[in-house]
Order: structure tokens, then sequence, then C-alpha cells
């Protein structure tokens, strides 16, 4: 039989997705939230109650997701990773939410390597600080509509 | 039929605060929601004694597993619809979920909103009609109480009230007999709606209805391609009756040959369907009925013997109204309430001429008839008193029973005069003849206003 070799095998074998680090970037983060908008018929009271929401939940997620990287707990940096995605995908964050989404994957299908997942969980805390001023304007604009 | 108002009692059980919010927003569209939110599974558990109808349950949990949670849910009470929120798209855990008793699983994405109510939607929109069901079923069985679904207290119907007593407590075979209209459907379905079996159908054959070439099919069911026509096997009554009651009505009517399947039927408590090799057990309680005297048609060679000694079982004989007295005015009260209150019409009274007048019949058609004279006067009477004026007797079987009704002798002769002239067209000269009495006899009574009024 013939032996497979690296390139061949990627042809026979389902290709299952390499890990891959986010590079720490400086792109400006955004939101977008058209979601909450769609959902809530506009609503700016729920609107706003979210974005407090966010602002006070996230920044202790970053904190404790910090702290279990540094224990390297992975099964509880997954989990919190799976706990923020959804909040991200609630404010229009893709990137950030695929960044969770990916953090999580690679831990429970153990594809990982340390150094990936603190890349990854990094980027994920520096988009969120990098966020944090801005929703604060978006809700204080907010609170000036209404 | 009136539902009290109550608000759809929704638990939304969700850690994530965010997420927890919108639900609960998402929820809290519909006014008539009344939502109780939780963080985890423990509190959720604690409080199933607020009897939510649905739940919104996240399938990650910091405490306990959604999986474990549902299973908690469901042994409080297997009625709760719980639907499961996740962020996991595993398709696995959903199936293995659902199998557990999930009502739906619903990804955590940017369709939740509309999937999430959906779902809501259709859980309420079931929930609404097993409710029914179950307030129709109450209602059934609470108008075939013994008390409620047959009047009387002639001595007749005492002891038809006994018999039924002793029927409902066990499962025997139950035979009535009785003239037409006695009302002997209404007595099959008090005894099922008494007996144990009250949850389960009630179905009704009647033999009389259904061509014979179709009663066997009919009773038995029959297997794809059993003969031309059989596209896909259906069950038979005596299948669909499983664990109920199967009242076959107008017994004496029976096709000889279809009567041995029958006796098999009951003998083995298994049956076959046509063209089908395997038989079939069943479980229902046989409810017979027939106008015909059974026995009379044993000794004349159209009915089995031992078939009509395996439905003796209790024989309840139902006594003809003309033989039950002050029944009479009992039924037709009954039948004059039933009728006003169905038609939203104002409190009419049966006069006492009237009562009389209906004391005097002699119901050849039995309730049936009764219950058709009594709405009709309903109907034709203009007070709010029915006279003896709005009572019309009708009965194709009048001539034939007229001798049943005590009459003085110039009252039947009266009564035979009218029938002739009404069947005749008011031909004096033809009814004359008929009846071989001089014309100037008629004329007499006519004039005297005693024919022809």
């Amino acid at each position: 039989m013939k032996k497979l070799n690296k390139d061949t095998r990627t042809g026979v074998l389902p290709r299952v997705p390499q890990p891959v680090a986010t590079q720490l970037t400086d792109v400006p983060v955004s939101f977008d939230l058209s979601y909450l908008e769609k959902i809530s018929r506009n609503n700016l009271k729920f609107i706003k109650e979210i974005i407090s929401i966010f602002l006070n939940e996230i920044p202790m997620a970053m904190e404790k997701i910090s702290r279990e990287l540094e224990d390297r707990n992975w099964a509880q940096v997954a989990n919190l990773a799976h706990r923020v995605k959804t909040n991200y995908m609630m404010l229009g964050m893709t990137p950030q939410e695929q960044n969770a989404l990916s953090i999580e994957r690679m831990i429970k299908e153990e594809r990982f390597t340390p150094t990936i997942i603190i890349t990854n969980v990094n980027q994920l805390i520096k988009d969120s600080s990098q966020l944090y001023p801005i929703l604060e304007q978006e809700l204080e604009r907010r609170n000036q509509l209404s | 039929m009136k539902h009290k108002f109550e608000p759809h009692c929704i638990f939304v059980v969700e850690d994530d605060p965010m997420y927890q919010r919108m639900i609960k927003y998402i929820m809290e569209l519909n006014p008539d929601h009344k939502v109780h939110v939780f963080e985890d599974g423990a509190s959720c558990i604690q409080n199933l004694h607020l009897n939510p109808s649905i739940i919104s349950l996240d399938y990650t949990l910091p405490d306990i597993s959604g999986g474990e949670v549902l299973k908690k849910i469901k042994q409080f009470n297997k009625d709760i619809s719980v639907v499961i929120l996740s962020s996991q798209q595993d398709v696995s855990t959903a199936i293995g979920l659902l199998k557990e008793g999930a009502y739906d699983y619903i990804t955590k994405d940017s369709e939740t909103k509309e999937r999430l109510l959906n779902t809501i939607d259709h859980i309420k929109h079931k929930n609404s009609l097993s409710k029914e069901v179950d307030s129709l079923r109450e209602e059934l069985q609470t108008s075939y109480k013994l008390d409620r679904s047959i009047i009387g207290d002639s001595k007749a119907m005492q002891k038809v009230f006994a018999l039924l007593e002793k029927a409902v407590k066990t499962n025997i075979t139950v035979s009535i007999t009785g003239e037409t209209g006695t009302g002997k459907e209404v007595i099959a379905k008090s005894i099922h709606y008494n007996s144990n079996r009250k949850k389960e159908a009630f179905i009704a054959v009647n033999m009389s209805a259904i061509p014979k070439n179709l009663l066997e099919s009919e009773l038995f069911g029959y297997e794809k391609g059993a003969f031309t026509g059989a596209n896909t096997s259906k069950r038979g009554m005596f299948e669909i009756a499983n664990k109920g009651t199967l009242f076959l009505d107008e017994m004496g009517e029976m096709d000889i040959q279809l009567q041995s399947k029958v006796l098999r039927a009951l003998q083995e408590r298994e049956m076959m369907r046509v063209g089908g090799t395997k038989p079939i057990p069943f479980d229902a309680r046989i409810i017979v009925a027939t106008h015909k005297n059974l026995l009379e048609e044993v000794s004349q060679g159209n009915f089995r013997e031992d078939l009509y000694y395996r439905l003796l079982g209790l024989p309840i004989d139902l006594p003809p109204v003309r033989e039950r007295g002050n029944d009479i005015l009992l039924l037709a009260d009954f039948f004059l309430k039933a009728f006003v209150k169905n038609n939203n019409l104002e409190a009419i009274k049966l006069s006492k001429a009237a009562k009389n007048k209906l004391l005097h019949y002699s119901f050849p058609g039995n309730v049936r008839e009764l219950k058709a004279i009594i709405e009709l006067a309903t109907v034709l009477t203009n007070g709010v008193e029915i006279g003896p004026e709005d009572i019309r007797f009708n009965s194709p079987k009048k001539a034939a029973n007229f001798l049943t009704t005590e009459m003085t002798f110039e009252d039947y002769k009266i009564t035979i005069v009218n029938h002739f002239l009404e069947k005749y067209d008011n031909d004096i000269d033809l009814v004359a003849q008929r009846l071989e009495i001089g014309k100037s006899t008629i004329y007499r009574m006519l004039k005297n206003e005693k024919v022809g009024t």
C-alpha cells in the first residue's frame, strides 16, 4: 500500500482546521447595534440597558479569563470564552465573537498550544478594553436622546 | 365554553446577564406572559411549584447541566414545555435533549428571537388545544353522568338505573334492547363515561348503516392489498376502540357469516384484519343494542345462538315512553329547558293542557319523538307557555299505534275518520266508501266540528 505523505494525507482524510493564533492587531474595534435595534424595534431603554450590562459584565469576565489563563486553567478559559461570545454577537462585534468561538473550540477539541490561546485571549482583552470608552460615549449619546 | 384568563407562566433560566435580559425582553413582548428569571438550574427546580407552562433553558448553566435540569423538570411535570437555548451547535447534543423531552433546541444566533417566538406560539397553540380536549372530555363525562343524562323516576326506569349501577362497575358485556328511540345509545354512552374506561374512546358502529360488504373491513380493518382499492392498511373499529368501549348498534342486522368472525374475536379477545395473517389483541368493552327480539331471531336461524349467549351479558331492556307514566313530563321539561338554553330563548313552560295532551299520546317514536315534538312546540308557540295547539303529533306510526292511546269509543271514531280524511285529501265520498259508513255520518261530524279541524 502506498504510504501517505503529508501532502496526500490532506487530500484523502477529512481536513481538520489548524489552530490559528490571532495576530495582535491595533485595528480599531467597532460595534453594530442593528441586531439589538431589530429585536427591540429600536427600544432605546432596552438598548441602553444591554450596553450597561455589557460595560459591567465584560470587564469582570476579562479579568476572570486573564486569571484563568495565568493558572493555565484551560477548561475555565473555554467556558468563559463560550459565555462571552454571545455578548459580542449581540453588540455586532463579529471578529471578537469569532475569536471567542475559536478559543472555545480549540480548547474543547484539544487542538491548541498555550501560545495560541494566550495570544487570542490577549487580543480579546485588548479589543474589549478599546471598546469600553466608545460604548460609554454611545451610552451617553443615547442618554441625551431620551 | 368559557375559559378563565390565566397569564402564561414562563421561566427563563440563563446565567449570562445580557442574554438573560434579552430573552426576558423578548418573552415580555407579549403582555400575556408572566416571566420569572433564574440564574441557575437549582433555583429553577426549586420554583417549579409556580407551575410554568414554558421554560427557556440555557444548556450551559453554572451549577447543573441543562440536560440534568431538563430531566428534573420532566420528572416534576412532563407537560411543561422546555426550550433549550444554547451556543453549542452540536447536533448530537440537540438530538439527545429532544429525545429526553425538550420541545425545541434553539441556537443562540441572530435568528434566535424569531425562532423562539415561533416556538412559543407553537407551544401555546398545542397547550390550548390540549386544554380544550381536556375540557371537552370533562364536559362529555359530566353530561353523561347517570343522574343527568338519563331522565325518569318511573318504576320501569328505576330498574334500568339499578342495572346501570352494576354495569359501570365491571367490564361485563351489556346488551340493550328496546324500541326505536328509547335511548339505547345514550345508555351505552352513560355506561362508558361512568366506567373506568371513560378516558378512552367510545366507538359506535351501526350495523344497519354500513353496507353488508363493507362491514367486515369497517369492524376488523384491512391490510394493504387485501382487495382492490386497499392502497393502505386501515385499522378497524375493534382496534380503534382498544381500551375503550365498542358499541355495536342494531346487532340484529348483522349478517350471519360475519357473526362467526365477531364470535371468534369476542372469544379469543383478538382479531385479524381482512387480508392479515397476524392476530391483533384487543381490549374493548362490548355493548350491543338491538330493537329486535334476538331470541326470536335465533329460533328463526337469523342469529347464531352461541353469539347470542356470548353477547347477552347484562341485559338492559329499555321501556317505551308510553309505559313510563309521568316520565313523559320530566323528559318534556328536560328537552324544553335544553332547547331554550341552546337557542338563547326566554323561559318557556308547558301549559296544563299541553301536558295533558302529551300524557295521552302513545309516542311510537319514543324519546326521540318526544324531543322532536317539544322542540317544534317551542318554536311554534307565540307566548311563554306552550299550549295544546303547539303540540303536534306527526309520527308516521300514529295510525298503527292509535290503539295504544286510551280514548273513549267516540274519540276513537273521530280519530279514525280524521285519519282517513287526511289520507284521502278530504274526499268524503272516498272516505265513506273505505270506511263503509254513510256520508251523512261524516257530514254530521264535520258540522259538529268533531273532525276536519
